[in-house]
């Protein structure tokens, strides 16, 4: 009877796998049918919509479009989202079916499990084993080897090849890795963030503990640094008399010191000095584009000199009515010199675009009235190129091709002296008034765009005059005695770090690393996360920003420049 | 014929459990331009309690150990397929496939390259669990206590058993796997293990079509061939291998005297019994030659990784976004260029092609530098794999391959020493 039981139970079990297994292949066959059979990955990429909405756009409204456009939405819809609870429900029924179907078959192996018997001489393999039977084995692991070689080899060939990027970057630049370049104001293309490299953190400049060299300026200035390959470019003055010098990076020893040459009677300019408590002579910041350095002063003149330090040529823009000092630092476009040079005097605030090569003005435009003294940025958005620059109380972006200003927004008061900054699709201004605000602007659009464009506002709790410092979705500002890290995505701070120090130089981003130069003489170096990893004092005034190349810092403070570098241990 | 007659009143009713929910509509209101509708705020699920990932590394501990004394001391199929079917059932279907062990492998990898990368102690734990326990009980993690390995052990109807050559030839890919993941991980370009899973879609009963192919693959491939991914490309099992090989307690096939009988080594679906053989003639090995050759594997290795490295850097988002807007923006016709989401973002941001392309130059150099240690482990791997099918060890009776055996039991089974003891030991009890 109990033989009977099992035999019954066995033939059940049996019979279900059977079903359990067809119904599997049958739905599992059914469920690859319903998803190749037309359905539209998303609703928004069906075309039939498509076509409606671009109709729509044309006349919005057609009220017989707007119900022919619901209609054809709403069966979409239906399409989609029943075709996906389909396959939903089908994949739990092919798994319910796979779970009976093992089942089943496990319960009936155990029923009708065979017990195996020893054969008869299965002995007699044991003399023979090993010395034949692992031939197969080694030219099965032989040939493994030989074609997984063979693929590397191939992904080897392929994977040897330059990117597109790097083929094309290496004609302009000579060499010389673009981006290990600190060509201008603010490093490359204003970005105020160097490549990755292996900073030095912390240096004494009494023990001279990561001091590769340092050497005493002849002339005074704010401008910073900038570094290409082996030069290394200040300006300054020498009792009045503006110069361009060029340094040798690796030893600091002066390659040449030239003096702008100019023709004009405008020369003899009165500028506020830095003892005065003006910019002075010097405070915009040289650029490069490796073959010629460009100079701009306070006194509004262009100056182009060779890597040898001749003078090429020399762009006047006239007498300069800018109540401490011009101070916006030329920009690189193509090939282009962007100057902007925002005046007190009525009528005379303008932005020029100037022939590298020629000096010739390609395009001028004038600006609203004020003096100001931030730096034009010029941006990549969407693939259209903008300059954008800042006054009182204006963001202005211009399309550097033709100078035409594309849009403009209103939220800028007091004394404009902060540069704007780019990252995560936003442009980040500081309005220095009685109490520093910073905003995010959105690029693009034209015409004023204070209302639709102003992304956040967020006040600060001191001043600020330098430019924000920016990596992907954090932007650092350097505020009297504070320095904030703030989300470019609503403005939140992410933390804040309490100094009692004055900052004119801008943060800069280096090997992970904040670099912060304050007035004190001291330089802040801190994590990303905001905890500070050391403070070395310089022991006098500090202005300029630090230029960054590969694994060398250029700092210039009032009276000299060091480079510092972690020694080798 | 009533047997047919049954199987289609069984199927009929089969049918009935899933057919309502099949054929039901999907309903939904149509969509409103008019009123003034607001976007519900979109809700997040609050994040488990930091106990219950203790809870599951308690059950994995338990698991595993349970398994290890099913297979060394209890010595029962019955008692592994038990503890099979509750692994697949809590950390298959109820834990849904994560976090694994397999998968934690990235984890650790990417805490190990990035100090920045947050890597919780519960992780930690998953990961090294199993593999300490290999060190003491050899693979008792894959007998056990893996929901991959009990769904493709239970999966297995009708086995062929694979040439010994090929089994080892396609046991390579689990180490190639291992190193392309690292790889991956270390380089913070997104984890494979993970990505690829093949049975996580079934687990969670959800995931890209892709996945439910190469996983239906896998499934349909184990109903004949003993546990292809755990043999072929478990990457995990790769670590588990060398570490099983030095296990203080291995399994043993017979509890007495093996007598050579054959029966165990056919019913070990995987290839993991090696048979009795003579000693090979002893034959003066020119030692300089292997170190030479393992120098030399060692050097190639190297150099191929270096540039292959750079060909995978392609699979990294920085470069694959590189490329497309560099395309995008070489081409004539713009519109003619079908871009990827990513690439689609970049542009709508506005950010600068320049960092673009100096982010995704950065990555293929870190490619470039680690792909040269993926391709001496490689290398190292083809190099000890030729040396190890080159010895010819002197065995009398038939063994478990250390380093191959799953602990699945099977062997106990068919083995007539242990069905004789198992008898005896149930008649001591009944008397």
């Amino acid at each position: 009877m109990k033989t009977k039981n099992l035999n019954t139970l066995s033939l059940v079990l049996k019979q279900t796998a059977v079903a359990a297994a067809a119904l599997f292949f049958l739905s599992a066959g059914g469920l690859v049918y319903i998803y190749s059979s037309g359905t539209v990955a998303n609703i928004k990429d069906s075309p039939a919509l498509e076509r409606l909405k671009q109709k729509l756009e044309k006349e919005p409204a057609n009220e017989a479009l707007i119900k022919s456009f619901r209609e054809v939405d709403l069966q979409e819809r239906a399409l989609y989202f029943g075709k996906s609870e389909l396959l939903e429900t089908g994949a739990k029924i092919c798994l319910v079916f796979l779970m009976l179907f093992l089942i089943s078959q496990r319960g009936y192996s155990l029923l009708n499990g065979r017990i195996p018997k020893v054969k008869k001489g299965s002995e007699s393999n044991y003399h023979f084993g090993g010395s034949f039977k692992s031939l197969p084995v080694y030219a099965s692991a032989s040939l493994t080897g030989i074609l997984v070689v063979m693929i590397l080899f191939l992904l080897s060939v392929m994977g040897s090849a330059r990117f597109p990027w790097q083929a094309e970057k290496s004609a302009p630049v000579k060499g010389a890795e673009l981006n290990k370049q600190w060509n201008g104001f603010r490093g490359l293309n204003g970005r105020e963030s160097a490549a990755a490299g292996n900073y030095a953190s912390i240096w004494n400049i009494k023990s001279n503990k990561n001091i590769a060299w340092k050497t005493s300026l002849p002339v005074k200035g704010y401008s910073s640094p900038i570094v290409y390959e082996d030069k290394l470019f200040i300006t300054g003055s020498e009792n009045k008399k503006l110069k361009v010098l060029c340094y040798a990076a690796a030893t600091g020893n002066l390659n040449w010191s030239s003096p702008v040459l100019v023709t004009s009677k405008q020369e003899e300019a009165e500028v506020m000095t830095e003892e005065e408590g003006g910019a002075g002579y010097c405070a915009p910041t040289p650029v490069t584009d490796g073959e010629y350095v460009y100079a701009y002063f306070a006194t509004n003149k262009l100056v182009c000199f060779n890597l040898a330090g001749k003078q090429q040529w020399l762009r006047d823009f006239g007498k300069p009515e800018n109540i401490y000092g011009l101070s916006a630092s030329p920009v690189l476009f193509e090939d282009k010199i962007i100057i902007q040079a925002d005046q007190g005097e009525e009528g005379l605030s303008r932005i020029y675009a100037v022939n590298k090569k020629t000096g010739k003005i390609e395009w001028e435009t004038k600006r609203p009235d004020g003096a100001s003294w931030g730096t034009p940025l010029v941006i990549d958005y969407r693939g259209r190129k903008e300059i954008i620059t800042t006054t009182k109380p204006w963001v202005i972006a211009y399309a550097p091709a033709s100078g035409k200003e594309l849009w403009k927004a209103e939220c800028l008061s007091g004394e404009v002296s902060t540069s704007a900054s780019f990252s995560d699709g936003k442009i980040y201004v500081m309005s220095p008034d009685s109490q520093t605000s910073t905003i995010a602007l959105l690029p693009g659009g034209t015409g004023d765009v204070t209302r639709t464009n102003i992304a956040w506002k967020m006040q600060e709790d001191s001043q600020a005059i330098n430019a924000p410092a920016v990596l992907d979705t954090k932007i650092v500002i350097a505020l009297k005695d504070n320095i904030v890290m703030r989300a470019s995505t609503d403005g939140k701070i992410v933390w804040q770090y309490k100094t009692e120090d004055e900052f004119w130089a801008s943060p800069v981003i280096a090997g992970k690393k904040l670099y912060l130069s304050s007035r004190g003489g001291k330089v802040y170096v801190l994590t990303l996360e905001g905890k500070l990893v050391n403070t070395m004092d310089m022991g006098e005034e500090i202005s300029a920003s630090p230029a960054f190349q590969t694994d060398k810092i250029f700092l210039r403070t009032n009276k000299n420049l060091y480079c510092l570098k972690e020694e080798k241990k | 014929m009533i047997a047919k007659y049954r199987i289609i009143v069984l199927a009929g009713c089969f049918i009935l459990f899933g057919a309502g929910s099949v054929f039901s509509s999907y309903n939904f209101p149509p969509p409103e331009f008019d009123s003034n509708y607001i976007k519900p705020v979109m809700e997040k699920l609050p994040a488990g309690a930091d106990w219950l990932s203790y809870l599951d590394i308690v059950v994995l501990l338990g698991a595993i150990l349970l398994s290890a004394w099913a297979s060394l001391k209890k010595r029962s199929r019955s008692v592994i397929v038990i503890i099979s079917l509750f692994s697949l059932a809590y950390f298959g279907f109820y834990k849904e496939g994560c976090i694994c062990p397999i998968g934690s492998i990235q984890n650790v990898a990417a805490a190990l390259a990035n100090p920045g990368y947050y890597l919780p102690v519960s992780v930690i734990l998953i990961f090294s669990l199993p593999l300490i326990a290999a060190l003491f009980f050899g693979r008792a993690y894959c007998g056990g206590a893996c929901p991959h390995g009990a769904l493709q052990d239970l999966l297995l109807i009708k086995e062929i058993s694979l040439p010994k050559g090929l089994d080892r030839s396609l046991s390579v890919g689990a180490y190639l796997y291992l190193g392309l993941a690292v790889l991956f991980a270390v380089n913070d370009s997104g984890f494979l293990i993970c990505r690829f899973d093949p049975f996580v879609p079934f687990f969670r009963h959800t995931g890209p079509f892709y996945m439910f192919v190469t996983g239906g693959v896998f499934i349909l491939l184990s109903t004949f061939i003993g546990r292809p991914y755990c043999r072929f490309l478990c990457p995990y099992s790769a670590l588990l291998k060398p570490l099983s090989l030095v296990s203080k307690n291995k399994v043993t096939i017979t509890p007495k005297e093996c007598i050579v009988c054959n029966l165990c080594a056919a019913s070990c679906p995987y290839g993991a019994i090696n048979e009795p053989a003579a000693k090979a003639p002893d034959q003066k090995r020119p030692r300089f030659f292997y170190i030479a050759f393992f120098i030399a594997a060692l050097l190639l290795g190297s150099v191929l990784g270096y540039f292959t490295g750079g060909f995978l850097s392609r699979y990294d988002v920085n470069v694959k976004t590189a490329l497309e807007i560099h395309n995008y923006y070489n081409t004539g016709t713009k519109s003619a260029v079908i871009l990827s989401e990513n690439a689609k973002e970049f542009i709508r941001k506005g950010e600068s092609n320049e960092i673009l392309f100096t982010l995704a130059g950065e990555t293929v150099s870190h490619y470039k530098r680690s792909g040269i240690f993926l391709g001496a482990f490689i290398l190292f791997v083809l190099f000890l794999q030729i040396v190890y099918s080159l010895r010819r060890p002197k065995r009398e009776i038939y063994e478990p391959d250390s380093a191959r055996c799953v602990s699945c039991g099977r062997c106990f089974r068919d083995c007539p020493i242990h069905r004789k003891a198992a008898q005896k030991e149930n008649e001591n009890k009944k008397s």
